[in-house]
């Protein structure tokens, strides 16, 4: 608990920072003393991007494993550091092109316990004959052991009847091996993983579905936290304290309020009662990161709910999870832009804010692969993995199922600003919600804000380590301004081997005088010299190819912004979209690899998008 | 909801289910009842389990609806079996032979693999373990952002400046956030922040020189390569953890399918296939390899 209480009280002093002269030094999460910090090459003080996914199923989660998946938790590690595995479905094996930074397996903890692992050679079982045989030197005496054993268990014979196999007591968990898979595929400085399971909560197939991530395997509980012991976001959250104060370090991250039904980001908790303060604090304290775009849609905004977002009308994957391919019908509740506006409304009204989210994006691939990558899309699940299952359908299933396969986004990606890609250094950033999040592409975006910036910031060669000392990055609080506008500074840069940036937006969300929540989008920055963001940057693909070019769109957009309209008095926040010229879908990519027309119930081509943190403002 | 109570099947399992509970009724006294036996090792399971997860023991009601939770799946499951529910489940048939692939797992790791095995496996898979090419340089960069014609520029400032001091080319091409002087970084690396096609121009190139332009996604660069280091195997001492998780995880894959031979040896796997649409020299050819 120790822990927390440190990390918090950290917390606190990035909010205060604006207020305090700093000797230009400082960086807020330095201020922590209970880590080893051995550095690792590619270790910053100004912090890198490092990129993953840490929402991964496997055949080791129920129905990954139902609907095609034939790999487990070590061929997904393999997978997100460049290795080629197998991929059920039409054969077809999976590769990414590029591998990723950090990768977490988050198999469903409802059914984890459910199937044991046959033996630990620690236990009584390897000291039976039979184990001594197939532990010998000699390789032919094993080999034989082995064959024999096999053949005894698959006929009943006199091994099958040993009674320790059926002991459960020396049988280990899932879990467990989950847990050592994941120790096993981390390399600090090169590759970080992390232990984490999925709880799997949807009353009446609303979902409220969390990740829950440990910082690493030190004192993790022995068993996951399944929607089997509760559906109540709250007792999950007394479980992770619980945790805590056993010693374990975890956070939890909740997705898909699309398919919530307006669950998710509800005003009232589980018993129906109006949030309180202690509720806030208890969500707050335990899930930091929302995450805002994955397979199953993205769910930032609703076009229902800010009709002058232009751009709102993205990959909503507009169902429940409901086997019928349900709609939903309450857009309040589902989408994050309106959970932080709820969020500062009802800070202002002293009750706390209970979604304040830093943000990611993420995968929920259910074969072993997070498939980010646009051109590169091998479905959620092991069945998909053909591209005529994806457009044309899985034979056998109902159009209506096949129609939500399709609606399937590629994977989003998490980025996190971190000293080094350790454990320790991303757990943090997550902590601290200095990440953005992406629809798979691996755009970069950095965010400051600070009533102290010089108007000249960003032409000088150290405007990072200035940005960090007299300002905050994303995910961070502003507090207290005497009437002058905070300066905030945004850098976003494409993915190398992507496609152009189009623009960079500041939304802005705001409590008015009435006490009622506003919103508006700034565009900050257009490509090709635009000054008019209702002039679209163009459309260079050409759908009988699947190709497009980077001629429209810039590499980089670079700026400081003040707020024109700020007012000291309301609580607000800021976060930063940028969006990518378009590309095509990746339905678009499979109709041109089989030959056959671009299917027009589906956008041809879209705009792919990155979201950083948001950075608060409040009075007081 | 209303489509539902339209569905013919929902109907036949509403009327089954009713007669059911009748027959049930009916018939009590003449059925002869099964038992569901929960003996100390279950109740202290159950207790085990409530109590790694809670860290306290279940209170007495919560340990009735524990047990109550298991006898109702026991009935069910009892009763499905007795219904052959289980008969053809696709998800049951894979759900078992998944446990099967664990078992195969589990002993493939029941046996530590020795240092002499390790070593050979490191000599056999030797290009996997080989570290990417590791480069020192100094680079400027020409951004399409800026330039009307960045490939041109770079070409013309390296016409202008052929032995230029690294202090006066600093300056000469755009600001972007990338290092003027790289030490020591590998192609991966060089791959994941300016795209994949600048390390792989770099390959082959002259050293101690003004080059380009390279290609990245950011434009093209001109390019002074100070140290190449080439690939190079490392000891295996330094690697020895993670060629033990990728000898076991082939390992693994190898005792499945040396399971999978040696359990199909007990059947023989027959094709009758009558379909015109398939040809018989095809199904013959199944048949053979099949039973291989």
């Amino acid at each position: 608990m120790k822990k927390i209480v440190l990390l918090f009280s950290c917390l606190a002093m990035i909010s205060c920072k604006n207020e305090v002269k700093t000797d230009g030094k400082t960086e807020p999460n330095n201020t922590e003393t209970d880590d080893t910090t051995s550095r690792t090459a590619g270790f910053s003080e100004t912090k890198n991007a490092y990129f993953g996914n840490l929402h991964i199923h496997t055949s080791w989660s129920f129905d990954g494993f139902t609907n095609g998946s034939i790999t487990g938790p070590d061929d997904a590690y393999r997978w997100a550091q460049g290795e080629s595995i197998p991929g059920g479905g039409d054969g077809t094996p999976l590769q990414i092109k590029v591998p990723l930074d950090w990768y977490a397996v988050s198999d469903h903890a409802e059914w984890m316990g459910m199937f044991k692992l046959m033996a630990d050679p620690e236990s009584e079982l390897s000291k039976l004959d039979f184990a001594k045989r197939v532990t010998s030197e000699d390789a032919a005496v094993a080999f034989k052991a082995f064959g024999d054993f096999l053949y005894d268990f698959s006929t009943g014979g006199e091994l099958s009847k040993e009674p320790l196999f059926s002991d459960e007591n020396i049988m280990k968990s899932v879990w467990k091996e989950i847990i050592e898979t994941t120790d096993k595929h981390y390399k600090p400085g090169k590759f970080t993983t992390f232990p984490a399971f999925e709880w799997s909560s949807n009353p009446n197939t609303r979902n409220l579905h969390r990740v829950v991530v440990f910082k690493n395997s030190e004192n993790i509980p022995e068993i996951a936290y399944s929607a089997l012991n509760s559906t109540r976001p709250e007792d999950l959250w007394t479980w992770m304290e619980e945790s805590r104060a056993n010693g374990a370090t975890l956070l939890a991250i909740p997705h898909n309020g699309n398919a919530s039904d307006g669950l998710m980001f509800s005003l009232n908790d589980s018993d129906g009662n109006p949030i309180s303060k202690a509720y806030s604090e208890a969500r707050m304290r335990n899930e930091p990161l929302y995450e805002i775009s994955q397979i199953k849609g993205t769910s930032e905004v609703h076009p229902d709910l800010s009709p002058n977002d232009e751009f709102a009308n993205f990959e909503l994957w507009d169902y429940t999870l409901s086997a019928t391919a349900e709609r939903p019908t309450n857009r309040k509740g589902s989408y994050l832009r309106h959970a932080l506006l709820d969020g500062i409304r009802l800070d202002s009204e002293g009750k706390g804010n209970p979604f304040k989210y830093g943000i990611i994006g993420d995968s929920d691939g259910h074969n072993s692969a997070a498939s980010v990558e646009e051109d590169n899309y091998t479905g959620k699940f092991g069945m998909e993995n053909d591209p005529s299952h994806r457009v044309n359908g899985v034979p056998g299933f109902p159009d209506p199922n096949n129609q939500q396969l399709r609606e399937f986004s590629s994977g989003g990606l998490a980025g996190v600003w971190a000293e080094e890609n350790t454990r320790e250094a991303i757990y943090n950033a997550m902590l601290r919600k200095e990440t953005f999040g992406t629809t798979g592409t691996r755009m970069k975006i950095r965010f400051f804000g600070s009533f102290n910036y010089s108007e000249d910031i960003i032409s000088k060669d150290d405007w990072l380590t200035t940005a960090y000392s007299n300002g905050v990055p994303m995910g961070s609080n502003l507090i207290n301004s005497d009437g002058k506008a905070p300066t905030f500074i945004i850098h976003a840069i494409k993915e190398p081997d992507g496609a152009n940036l189009d623009r960079v937006q500041i939304i802005k969300g705001w409590v008015d005088a009435t006490g009622a929540t506003q919103e508006k989008i700034y565009n900050v920055a257009l490509s090709d010299g635009r000054t008019d963001g209702s002039v679209s940057v163009g459309n260079t693909v050409d759908l009988k190819t699947a190709k497009y070019s980077n001629t429209i769109g810039d590499t980089e957009f670079f700026m400081t912004w003040a707020d024109p309209d700020f007012d000291a008095e309301q609580n607000a926040f800021y976060y930063v979209r940028v969006l990518e010229i378009p590309t095509p879908r990746w339905s678009t990519y499979d109709a041109v690899h089989l030959g056959i027309p671009v299917r027009t119930d589906l956008p041809s081509t879209i705009q792919e998008r990155g979201w950083s943190s948001p950075i608060w403002y409040s009075p007081i | 909801m209303k489509e539902l109570l339209k569905e013919p099947f929902l109907h036949f399992i509403v009327i089954g289910i009713t007669l059911f509970v009748l027959y049930g009724l009916v018939n009590d006294k003449t059925i002869s009842k099964n038992t569901i036996l929960i003996n100390d090792f279950d109740v202290t399971n159950i207790i085990a389990r409530w109590e790694m997860q809670w860290k306290r023991p279940p209170t007495e009601k919560e340990l009735q609806n524990l047990i109550n939770l298991k006898v109702k799946q026991e009935i069910f499951y009892q009763e499905a079996l007795k219904m052959n529910l289980d008969h053809n489940d696709e998800i049951i048939k894979r759900r078992l032979a998944q446990k099967m692939k664990f078992l195969s797992n589990d002993i493939a790791s029941l046996k530590e693999p020795t240092d002499e095995e390790l070593r050979k496996y490191f000599k056999d898979h030797s290009e996997k373990y080989l570290t990417p090419y590791s480069y020192s340089l100094y680079q400027i960069t020409f951004s399409p952002d800026k330039r009307e014609n960045n490939f041109n520029d770079a070409v013309e400032t390296l016409k202008q400046y052929p032995n230029a001091t690294f202090e006066e080319m600093k300056d000469q091409g755009d600001k972007l956030p990338f290092s003027y002087f790289f030490e020591e970084v590998n192609a991966n690396e060089l791959g994941l922040l300016l795209g994949l096609k600048f390390p792989e121009a770099l390959i082959d190139q002259e050293i101690d020189q003004w080059i380009g332009p390279i290609p990245s996604g950011f434009g093209h660069h001109l390019v002074f390569i100070t140290k190449i280091t080439e690939p190079q195997l490392p000891e295996f001492d330094s690697i020895k953890k993670d060629i033990g998780n990728d000898y076991e995880y082939d390992h693994q894959k190898e005792i499945d399918s040396l399971l999978f031979s040696l359990l199909k040896k007990k059947y023989v796997i027959e094709f009758d296939i009558k379909s015109e649409d398939f040809d018989p020299k095809f199904v013959e050819y199944l048949q053979e390899e099949m039973n291989k």
